[in-house]
C-alpha cells in the first residue's frame, strides 16, 4: 500500500510540473516525503520525470516559453521541499557535474539559459550561473575556481556570437581545454558554428542541452 | 522610392534590430564610440558612410534596439563598435507600472530626438537612397522594460495585464513610427525578436504579439511610407497570422527558404534572408551565388537574414550589393 501512495506521489509531482502547478508540486512534495520516499528518488522520479514530459511538449511544438518558465516554476517549488530532506550522500549522487552557465557579454537575453538552468537542476547537476553579459574571462576564472565540468554559454545575437570562441581560446590558454568541456546555444547559434570554433556540442534548445550536458557529464565523470 | 518595383531588387539593411554593419564598415564609417547614439549628425553620416561602403540602397538609424526602453526610463548601456547597446536596467517591475509608464514625447524623450534629426539630415543628405528608420515590436519592447520572464508568464496567467501593458507600448511604438515617417522616414522597419513563433508559439502569438504589431504596422502605413515587418526564428507555425498583418513586406531567417514561404503566402512580397553566417565566414563569391539563387526563387529585396555580424569581412558585405547591381 505504501509503495501505491509513494508512486502516487511521484506521478503527482510530475503531472504537477507538467501542468505548471507550483502549489500542487509543494503539496506533492509533502506527500512523497510523508509517503515514505527519499528526497532523491522523488526528484529523479518524481520532478525530473515531469521535465521529461515537459521536453516532450516542448519538442512536438505543444509548449512554447511561457508554458516552459511555468513549468519550470512548479519544478523549483518541489525542489525547494525536497532539497533539505537530502541526504549528504544523495546530494553528492545528485551533484553529478558542476555547470557554469551564463550569457556571452553584450547581451542580456537569458530566457534560454534560465530555461537550460532548470532542465540541468531538475536533472541533478549542479549549476553556477553567471547571469548575463558574462565576460569571457569570468566564464573561465569561475569554470577554474569552482571546477567546474561545463561551462554553458548562450546568447540570442549574432553580434555576440565570436565571444564563445574567446572563451574557448582562453581555456586553451589557461591549459584547461581537456577538463572542462563547452556546450554553445542561442538563436543564432549553429552545429557547424560550435565545430568552428571548438566547442563540444551545441544544443538546439533546453531539451537538448540537458541530453548533451548528460552525455558529455557522464564521459567526464 | 518604393522599396519594390524596380528593374532589379533593392540591397536594404535597415539597421536597428538588423545591424546594418560589421566593426570594419562602422570603422571605416566614422564611427565614434557612444556619440554614434548620440549625435544626430555623427549617427547620419555613419549611416551614409555605411551605405556608400557596402553599396546597400538604403541609408538607416538608429543602430540599436534600446531607443523606445530608454525614453520610457530603461537605462541602457552604449556599448562599444562590438557590442550593441543594450538594457542594463529595466524600467518597471510589474505589468501595471508598464501600463502606467509615461507616453514619451518623440521630439524630447531620451534619443528619440537624435533618430529623428538623423532622419531629417539622411532625407537631404542621402536623396538616392530608401530613408529608413526603424522601431521595435511591442512584444519586445516590452521584454525591453520589464523581466522578460515575467511578460511571458502572464501571458497565460494574467492575460488582461500583459494586454494593458501592450496597450501603452504600442502607443509608444507607433507613434515613434509615425514621427520617423514624419522626418523623412520612407520605410520603417518593425522588428520582433522577442515576440516570435518559436517563442510564443501560435496561440500567443496570435494573442500577443499579431494585433499589436498590426497596429504599428497600419500606423506607418496610414502615414503614407512603406513597412517591413521581421519576425526572427522559423516562422512556419505562425505564418497563416503574420500573412494577416497589412505590411509592404516580410523579412525572415535564413531558416526558411523563399520558396517554402511564398507556397504558403502566394500574395507576400519578401526580403532576407542571407544567412548570417555566410557573411560571417564566406567568400564573396559564394555570396553572389547565394543571393542570385534567392532572387532567382523570388526574393523581393535582398537582405541579411538577420543582421551583419560584427566580424563580417568587409568584402563580403559588399558581395550582397554587388551581386545584385551586376544583375
Amino acid at each position: 500500500m505504501k509503495d501505491v501512495g509513494i508512486e502516487e506521489a511521484f506521478e503527482a509531482l510530475a503531472a504537477s510540473v507538467l501542468e505548471m502547478d507550483a502549489g500542487a508540486a509543494e503539496v506533492a512534495a509533502h506527500a512523497a516525503l510523508d509517503a515514505g520516499a527519499t528526497a532523491y528518488e522523488a526528484i529523479e522520479r518524481g520532478l525530473n520525470r515531469g521535465m521529461a514530459y515537459v521536453n516532450e511538449r516542448f519538442e512536438r511544438r505543444e509548449y512554447f516559453i511561457p508554458e516552459l518558465l511555468l513549468c519550470s516554476d512548479a519544478m523549483y517549488a518541489g525542489l525547494e521541499v525536497l532539497r533539505p530532506h537530502l541526504q549528504q550522500a544523495e546530494s553528492e549522487r545528485l551533484d553529478k557535474a558542476k555547470i557554469v552557465i551564463g550569457v556571452v557579454e553584450g547581451d542580456t537575453h537569458d530566457i534560454g539559459k534560465n530555461l537550460v538552468k532548470a532542465m540541468l537542476e531538475a536533472s541533478g547537476f549542479t549549476v553556477i550561473d553567471l547571469g548575463r553579459s558574462v565576460g569571457v574571462e569570468a566564464f573561465v576564472d569561475a569554470a577554474e575556481s569552482q571546477q567546474a565540468d561545463v561551462i554553458a554559454m548562450s546568447t540570442l545575437m549574432t553580434t555576440t556570437m565570436a565571444r564563445m570562441r574567446d572563451v574557448v581560446d582562453l581555456l586553451e590558454d589557461r591549459g584547461l581545454r581537456d577538463r572542462v568541456r563547452v556546450i554553445v546555444g542561442g538563436a543564432p547559434v549553429s552545429a557547424g558554428f560550435a565545430r568552428e570554433i571548438g566547442a563540444d556540442a551545441y544544443g538546439t534548445d533546453a531539451a537538448a542541452a540537458m541530453r548533451i550536458v548528460r552525455e558529455l557529464a557522464t564521459v567526464r565523470v | 522610392m518604393s522599396v519594390l518595383g524596380h528593374s532589379r531588387p533593392l540591397v536594404i539593411c535597415p539597421g536597428g534590430m538588423m545591424t546594418c554593419s560589421s566593426a570594419e564598415v562602422m570603422a571605416a564609417a566614422g564611427y565614434q564610440r557612444g556619440v554614434v547614439h548620440t549625435d544626430p549628425a555623427v549617427m547620419a553620416a555613419v549611416s551614409c558612410g555605411i551605405a556608400e561602403s557596402t553599396g546597400f540602397d538604403n541609408v538607416g538609424v538608429p543602430f540599436c534596439m534600446t531607443v523606445e526602453a530608454e525614453a520610457m526610463g530603461a537605462r541602457v548601456d552604449l556599448g562599444s563598435i562590438e557590442v550593441e547597446p543594450l538594457v542594463t536596467r529595466y524600467a518597471a517591475q510589474t505589468l501595471a507600472e508598464v501600463a502606467d509608464l509615461p507616453l514619451p514625447d518623440p521630439m524630447i524623450a531620451g534619443r528619440m530626438p537624435v533618430v529623428l534629426e538623423a532622419l531629417r539630415v539622411l532625407t537631404v543628405a542621402s536623396r538616392d537612397r530608401v530613408v529608413t528608420g526603424n522601431v521595435i515590436g511591442p512584444v519586445s519592447l516590452l521584454t525591453s522594460l520589464i523581466e522578460p520572464g515575467v511578460a511571458y508568464r502572464a501571458m497565460r496567467e494574467d492575460p488582461e495585464a500583459v494586454h494593458a501593458a501592450l496597450e501603452r507600448v504600442v502607443d509608444v511604438v507607433a507613434h515613434f513610427a509615425q514621427a520617423q515617417v514624419r522626418a523623412g522616414a520612407r520605410l520603417v522597419m518593425v522588428a520582433e525578436p522577442s515576440g516570435t513563433g518559436d517563442i510564443l508559439g501560435p496561440t500567443w502569438f496570435e494573442a500577443f504579439a499579431a494585433p499589436y504589431l498590426a497596429r504599428v504596422t497600419r500606423a506607418v502605413l496610414d502615414a503614407d511610407a512603406e513597412v517591413v515587418l521581421h519576425i526572427c526564428g522559423d516562422v512556419r507555425p505562425i505564418i497563416e497570422r503574420v500573412s494577416v498583418i497589412p505590411m509592404t513586406a516580410f523579412s525572415f531567417e535564413s531558416v526558411l527558404d523563399v520558396s517554402e514561404i511564398s507556397e504558403s503566402w502566394p500574395d507576400g512580397r519578401f526580403m532576407g534572408n542571407v544567412s548570417t553566417r555566410l557573411l560571417q565566414n564566406s567568400s564573396p563569391e559564394r555570396i553572389r551565388s547565394v543571393v542570385d539563387g534567392l532572387v532567382s526563387r523570388g526574393i523581393d529585396i535582398v537582405a541579411p537574414a538577420c543582421g551583419i555580424p560584427v566580424a563580417a569581412p568587409i568584402a563580403n558585405v559588399r558581395a550582397l550589393a554587388s551581386a545584385v547591381h551586376a544583375r
